[in-house]
């Protein structure tokens, strides 16, 4: 799994019906320090309702899509497993510990 | 992980092959351009099974991998790439991007 925000949705009325309804959403993935990181966006199934913007969990595989949906037949590989509200990191960038108790929260700027 | 997987693209042409293997008889064969939301392309084309008639031009949605499969009727099929959905439109949080 990784984190990412949701960058935009796809708007696809024509579909194969394996799909569903479910909607579509694009997300970035970000990196530790929350920033957005290079590379095409990603489309993934929403299952939890979220908004553009918002920082999500994303999970990556066929397999682990198809239990979410209870449907072996669902053509999807990434789906929006949760919304985060916070990442809190135990060691620094490139690896120093951080102070016992003090760990930084990544909330990234609004 | 999967290092593509459910993307954008442009339908940029087609590919007739008689001679394959059976379990892809009768299935559409599309010449798709992988794309970024913002409509640039971003990877290099490749053979996507079509199991819901994409039309030339059009851009649409596609997995890979196993799941490709899952696009078809027969679900034990050698394919690797399927288009899942025609995209009406992106939308981007700064703005439009993909459109129709």
């Amino acid at each position: 799994m990784y984190l990412a925000r949701v960058v935009g949705d796809v708007i696809a009325t024509h579909r194969h019906p394996n799909l569903g309804g479910h909607k579509l959403l694009l997300v970035k993935r970000l990196a530790l320090d929350g920033t957005e990181e290079g590379g095409a966006e990603v489309i993934a199934l929403d299952v939890v309702g979220v908004g553009v913007g918002e920082r999500v969990l994303i999970v990556q595989e066929g397999n682990a899509a198809r239990t979410l949906f209870r449907n072996d037949r669902i053509p999807v590989q990434a789906v929006i497993a949760g919304v985060v509200d916070d990442v809190q990191l135990h060691v620094a960038e490139g690896g120093r510990a951080v102070a016992d108790g003090a760990s930084g929260s990544t909330e990234p700027p609004r | 992980m999967v290092e593509t997987i459910l993307q954008l693209a442009r339908v940029i042409g087609r590919v007739v092959a008689t001679v394959k293997q059976e379990t892809l008889a009768g299935v559409t064969l599309q010449w798709i351009q992988p794309l970024g939301a913002d409509g640039a392309m971003a990877g290099k084309p490749l053979v996507a099974v079509d199991g819901i008639g994409a039309g030339p031009g059009e851009v649409v949605v596609y997995v890979t991998s196993r799941e490709a499969t899952l696009t078809l009727a027969e679900p034990f099929v050698a394919v690797d790439a399927g288009i899942v959905a025609r995209v009406d439109r992106c939308e981007l949080a700064d703005g439009l991007a993909v459109r129709e």
